[in-house]
């Protein structure tokens, strides 16, 4: 159980301050974005008419994901959107599956890469908001029903931050912890592949799912 | 064991903070439940208004979540500012 | 009548136990005794897809039986937790534990036995459609499980977490209250989630071509439901940090 805690820290001292740096994730997250820059180039290199099995899964991530921002924005908008839901589902779900590799950890395990692509996610949304409906408009939203009401409006915006970053951290945090625990309990006997395929993969996808999602939903929520 | 009342009201903040938070979550988790279940169930009914009863069943859900932010807010004043 | 520290911290170590268990089975009991109700009810109505509804009956059981299974590690650890030479504050810890855990875990099982009940309902309305209900109610029942994972997330922080040798009142009654925070703050949402999951799979059996659209808007429906248990989450973490 002594893992539980344990963090491989790079401190770096700067300004006065000392920021801390939390390698394991760090390392995890260059690891899935250079697994990803290949899968993008092998899928996208070698276009055929006829298409190989690396362009079929990459045609079929891009054509759910352009149905499903399409249903959501409308066409217009679904341009400009797609490629980022897109994105962020396939990043998240190879971040939440590569923990069931042996040796590899989910870098979504730590809380600041949910929560920093949960700003990404609530900048972006506010910014389609102002572009599409104006600034008057979009101010409106937040003295709606009271002029009184506005602190619980913004506080309301903030907390939609932290719940879904802190689902996406919480899911696979306890996840991973729950198979740590069987692994102690019953000395890595039959359970653990069990509940890795259980957690890592179906908790894993699902979660990347939720979060793609509610960052869509949160987008279409301002430009409507 | 000697307690001295700032300590004590702190204390018992504390205690508070959890208990808002606790309690004031059941609510809206069960009444936020039979929203989407019923949007759920709609479009089971009539799939082509899809659109129109997500946009409802979210904005009924930032209704109903409404007393939980408030729990929230309260227990975070606790924590915080007591 | 003076009781040693160690005597403190076995007795609150054992009432955690007992808590963590007996509130969990209480969810537990009531969602799969609703997915039993439900099966009946469709046996009744379609005697001869017994076999297919006795399945779907048990697999979904099995799910809504994990709330209560987290229960139970969490009362195995605290009955075998060391005692000797701790602090008087893991007496209050294990205690936060037990309920954490005991309460998270009632909406969980409560929820996660009603996708179970509408997926046999549902197999019977529409046999061809087996295979695809029951995966629904598996994700719907899955993500009906996030309040007491929580719940267990908190229980574990607070069983492991290294407690300073001298008792004050202002950490013993953070850690209390961090655990009755998650607890009670996972009921609701647990329900929530369930009655969401419930009602995609009642809606998918009634009209199977909905499925893709009733799997996506249940996905978004669950994950606003659940984000009170998130507050909850938070605000426990953040009392566990006051030690």
């Amino acid at each position: 159980m002594e893992e539980l805690g344990r963090i491989h820290q790079l401190i770096v001292p700067m300004f006065g301050y000392e920021m801390t740096f939390n390698l394991t994730s760090l390392v995890m997250t260059w690891i899935v974005i250079l697994l990803l820059l290949a899968f993008g180039y092998l899928a996208a290199r070698y276009r055929q008419l006829i298409p190989g099995p690396v362009q079929v899964v990459g045609e079929m991530f891009v054509f759910q994901f352009y149905s499903i921002t399409e249903d959501a924005l409308g066409e217009k908008m679904a341009k400009t959107y797609a490629p980022l839901i897109t994105a962020l589902f396939i990043f998240l779900l190879t971040c939440n599956w590569i923990g069931v590799i042996p040796l590899m950890e989910e870098p979504t395990k730590d809380l600041n890469l949910p929560l920093g692509l949960g700003v990404l996610g609530f900048f972006i949304a506010h910014y389609a908001g102002i572009k599409a409906k104006g600034l008057k408009e979009y101010s409106k939203a937040y003295v709606e029903p009271f002029v009184f009401m506005a602190p619980l409006n913004i506080i309301g915006e903030l907390a939609k931050v932290v719940s879904i970053s802190f689902r996406l951290f919480g899911n696979i945090m306890g996840g991973s912890i729950i198979i740590l625990v069987v692994t102690y309990l019953v000395f890595n006997m039959i359970l653990p592949p069990f509940l890795y395929a259980f957690f890592g993969l179906f908790i894993g996808a699902i979660q990347a799912f939720v979060f793609t999602m509610l960052t869509l939903v949160y987008i279409a929520v301002q430009v409507n | 064991m000697d307690i001295t009342g700032v300590e004590f009201i702190k204390a018992i903040a504390f205690l508070g903070a959890g208990l808002a938070m606790g309690l004031g979550a059941i609510g809206p988790g069960i009444g936020e439940g039979f929203a989407a279940g019923k949007a759920c169930e709609a479009i089971g009914r009539r799939p082509e208004e899809a659109g129109l009863l997500t946009r409802t069943m979210l904005v009924g859900q930032a209704v109903s979540e409404s007393t939980g932010i408030y729990s929230l807010v309260v227990a975070l004043l606790l924590l915080f500012v007591v | 009548m003076t009781f040693e520290t160690y005597e403190w911290i076995r007795a609150a170590a054992f009432t955690g136990a007992g808590l963590s268990v007996g509130l969990s089975a209480i969810g537990a009991a009531i969602g799969e005794g609703y997915t039993a109700g439900k099966a009946n009810q469709a046996v009744s109505y379609r005697p001869n897809l017994s076999g297919e509804i006795l399945r779907t009956m048990l697999v979904g059981q099995a799910v809504a039986e994990t709330a209560g299974i987290f229960g139970l590690v969490i009362a195995m650890m605290l009955l075998f937790s060391p005692a000797e030479g701790h602090s008087i504050l893991t007496a209050w810890a294990y205690l936060g534990a037990g309920l954490a855990m005991g309460l998270s875990a009632i909406g969980s099982g409560v929820g996660s036995g009603l996708p179970a009940g509408s997926a046999c309902e549902g197999i019977g309305r529409q046999p061809g459609m087996a295979n695809k209900l029951n995966t629904l109610m598996l994700i719907g029942s899955g993500v009906s499980q996030s309040p007491a994972i929580f719940g267990f997330l908190i229980a574990l922080l607070l069983l492991f977490k290294p407690l300073p040798d001298t008792m004050a009142l202002i950490p013993a009654f953070s850690l209390l209250a961090s655990g009755l925070c998650m607890g009670f703050g996972a009921i609701g949402p647990g329900i929530g989630d369930g009655i969401v999951a419930g009602n995609a799979v009642t809606g998918a059996a009634r009209n199977p071509e909905t499925l893709s659209i009733l799997t996506r808007t249940m996905l978004v429906g669950q994950a606003v439901t659940e984000s009170t248990a998130i507050y909850a989450l938070v605000v426990a973490l953040l009392l566990s940090l006051n030690t």
